[in-house]
């Protein structure tokens, strides 16, 4: 009984998988013919015949020449995966400490386990989210999205501020390499040069290479006004008794979320206080309050220094 | 839509949620935090129009305050002195109040166990009742309840007037390299009042893994039941041949010292911890130093008082109770024409004896574990032969039993030291443990790991300093 049931289950979790993965291709125009779908499902091509076949039976699935394409149905439930994927993505990058690049492995086995009513309870309490923290939108309960406008920023002009849109999650080990230097989707950035090793960016108050191979993987929009031209810095580097502005978080989860309720919106100052007995953690000034921030947090936070003449702050 | 406006009736609520489903999905990716941001801004504009801030001296002298104490060079020696000034006054000023209970309960006992004999009640009831489990309870509340009901009070009063989150702000540096949260140097010096009770303080650390490792931990810092141990120890044996001030203040340095170790093993266990069993990222560090303010008095009498010390009291009575009993059936039973507290001392001499201490001691601990505070009138019961938990009045007839009859060192002094204060903590303290985490797992944890420590140390003394052939 057990070993039927999970059987019925993995079988489940492959039709599920091969749906999304169809539907990706689709929506991305990239090749739905058997062999492309085959490598993208890891799967050989005896397998993948069968799971085509069963997929045409249960009328999710039907032959275009060489392509296939999903069904109305077909594309119903593919969506529905999908939208428990982001749903559970998104959870778990606010509500979580997990790091962002463990997200999409910890969604790629709750999207086969969640009933419909689940998922749509989800989206209610997260406050019906528009996209997973990678930028892609979440279908909504009636399976509407709104592609995201974006542009690559391989087509990205210099000079004018980009705020990163998208960051592709797969793979895994690329993602995190991105995320590492801090290039979280909400995140402004520059572009100052490009060459064969990469582009040179300029973000948060660091100039870097972005590899090449990692640049396609970016996809940017236009940054808002108020992050246009302002050269941002994390507040670690302020000193005792120096203010600042703050202009955006490079943090997420529950940390980004302690941020907010402590009142550390764009825009708002902070002072530093004093540091501690041993020069760390700082003490820093919000809002009539008195927070204690470590360096890593420090880091997060970023500000526009506020240069202090004839006292009175600019 | 069409340009003639329909009438309102027209539109269903089918075409209201479309609306609105279009309109959510042209939402900016950061809406939620635009929300947030107009609320901060709204809050600001009401606060500006209804609140004027005047000066205020309080926190004017609050700012100076924090500028000297953050200051390593007044900062540490500030701290210090604080804490010294707490654990004295704790135990200077439990003394009188600790011997008048003492005095009365045990009068009360006597009174109770003539009774009992006058009714004709047969020897072992009136011996097991007044003795064993009335003595161990009368002793244990004795000793307890007025360290408690004088440390409590003052460190919910430093801890309302702001002073105890800046000791976590100034120790945090410490604590991060150790893996650990800087809130962990509030609950250690609440274990100086009751281990119970610091383990309960861990719920301040609101991420679980930093909280795990400051509750397993906690049982590194001397306890009050602990001190009179340490005190005891380092008056008879490290100021022994010093007369007057010089004694205690020798005596007063190496209790100190004694507390210094705890320190250290606790910020080095957390840093095992939190690179072996306990590993995974830091957790994000936010610290509120709450403006100095005037203590409520009510208030404070309250939690210390009822949610301190009768919470601990009544864990530590419950415990108590039924292990007085078992002391005194230890000494009372025979076997073969010896004690069953001989046999046991006997069975545990060698293991003891490995450790620096010897099997009398160690039986203590075992048989004593609800409390500290009695392990020491144990080991004096065992020692002297007698039918109950015993104290001695003064240092002298101390030394005669301890030095000149048991043959106590230096050794077995400063292996005993050790032992105390890193041994498993008492069942009290592991009931708390485990009413905390609420797993087994690691309440066994918490209690095997400082026992296994306490051995290991212990072992490694005694047999370094036996090779080097100083004792």
């Amino acid at each position: 009984m057990m070993l039927f049931r999970s059987r019925k289950e993995t079988r489940r979790i492959q039709v599920e998988d091969a749906l999304k993965h169809i539907y990706n291709h689709q929506y991305a125009n990239e090749c739905t013919r058997q062999d492309c779908l085959a490598q993208a499902l890891g799967l050989n091509s005896r397998e993948i015949g069968r799971l085509l076949k069963e997929l045409q039976e249960k009328e999710l699935l039907e032959i275009q020449g060489e392509n296939f394409k999903l069904t109305p149905a077909g594309e119903e439930w593919a969506l529905q995966v999908i939208r428990a994927h982001r749903l559970w993505e998104r959870f778990l990058a606010d509500e979580t400490d997990i790091p962002l690049h463990k997200v999409h492995g910890h969604a790629e086995k709750r999207e086969h386990k969640m009933t419909r009513e689940e998922v749509d309870l989800l989206d209610a309490q997260l406050g019906y989210p528009q996209h997973d923290p990678h930028g892609d939108p979440i279908p909504s309960a009636r399976h509407e999205m709104e592609p995201p406008a974006t542009t690559p920023l391989l087509q990205w002009k210099e000079g004018t501020t980009a705020l990163i849109s998208h960051v592709e999650d797969e793979p895994a080990e690329k993602f995190s390499r991105i995320i590492a230097l801090g290039l979280l989707p909400g995140t402004p950035l520059n572009v100052i040069d490009s060459g064969p090793e990469g582009l040179l960016i300029q973000s948060a108050g660091r100039k870097f290479r972005l590899p090449t191979e990692l640049v396609g993987n970016i996809s940017v929009k236009p940054a808002p006004e108020t992050l246009q031209e302002i050269p941002a810095e994390p507040l670690s580097i302020l000193n005792t008794g120096e203010k600042g502005k703050i202009l955006y978080l490079k943090s997420q989860g529950l940390t980004r979320r302690r941020f907010m309720d402590l009142g550390m919106v764009p825009g708002t100052l902070i002072e530093v206080l004093m540091p501690s007995l041993f020069g760390e953690p700082k003490a820093y000034r919000i809002r009539g309050t008195t927070i204690a921030l470590r360096k890593e947090q420090a880091n997060q936070i970023f500000i526009q220094k506020i240069k202090e003449s004839n006292g009175t702050p600019k | 839509m069409d340009q003639k406006q329909p009438p309102k009736s027209k539109y269903t609520p089918q075409d209201i949620l479309n609306r609105a489903d279009a309109l959510q999905r042209q939402m900016e990716f950061s809406f939620r935090d635009s929300i947030i941001q107009s609320t901060y801004a709204e809050a600001e504009k009401l606060s500006k129009d209804a609140v004027r801030q005047k000066g205020d001296a309080l926190q004017t002298w609050g700012d100076r305050f924090d500028r000297i104490i953050t200051n390593p060079f007044t900062g540490l020696p500030l701290m210090g002195l604080g804490l010294a000034t707490v654990i004295w006054i704790t135990i200077a000023g439990a003394n009188y109040p600790s011997q008048w209970i003492f005095n009365f309960l045990f009068w009360l006992g006597d009174l109770a166990k003539n009774l009992f004999v006058m009714m004709g009640a047969p020897w072992w009831l009136t011996g097991f009742i007044w003795d064993g489990v009335y003595r161990g309870l009368a002793w244990v509340v004795a000793v307890m309840l007025p360290p408690m009901a004088i440390f409590f009070p003052m460190f919910t009063i430093l801890e309302d007037l702001g002073f105890l989150p800046r000791i976590s702000f100034n120790m945090d540096w410490l604590f991060k390299i150790a893996g650990a949260h800087g809130k962990q140097a509030l609950t250690m010096t609440m274990g100086f009042g009751c281990n119970a009770a610091g383990v309960t303080a861990c719920r301040i650390i609101d991420s679980p893994r930093e909280r795990l490792i400051a509750i397993l931990t906690n049982n590194f810092v001397p306890c009050n039941g602990r001190f009179p141990t340490l005190i005891m120890l380092a008056t008879l044996f490290v100021a022994a041949g010093f007369q007057g001030l010089a004694s205690s203040l020798i005596a007063a340095g190496a209790v100190v010292l004694v507390v210094m170790i705890g320190v250290m093993f606790t910020l080095l266990v957390s840093a095992l911890l939190s690179r072996t069993v306990l590993k995974g990222e830091p957790s994000s560090f936010s610290l509120e130093l709450p403006p100095y303010r005037k203590p409520d008095i009510i208030r404070i009498f309250y939690t210390s008082t009822v949610e301190r010390t009768l919470f601990v009291l009544w864990r530590a009575i419950t415990m108590a109770a039924p292990c007085g009993g078992i002391i005194w059936l230890f000494s009372n039973l025979h076997i073969s024409g010896k004690s069953l507290s001989l046999w046991a001392s006997q069975a545990l001499q060698p293991l003891g004896h490995a450790i620096g201490l010897d099997g009398v001691i160690l039986l203590a601990y075992i048989i004593a574990i609800p409390a500290n505070e009695i392990v020491v009138p144990t080991i004096l019961m065992v020692y002297s032969n007698a039918d109950k938990m015993v104290d001695l009045a003064t240092m002298d007839q101390l030394k005669a039993l301890l030095i000149d009859q048991q043959g106590w060192t230096l050794l077995t002094a400063i292996n005993l030291m050790l032992f105390s204060l890193l041994h498993n903590p008492c069942s009290t303290a592991i009931w708390t443990i485990y009413s905390e985490t609420k797993s087994l797992k690691w309440t066994v944890v918490g209690t095997l790991m400082p026992l296994s420590i306490a051995f290991l140390v212990t072992f490694i003394v005694a047999q370094s300093l036996r090779v080097l052939g100083w004792f």
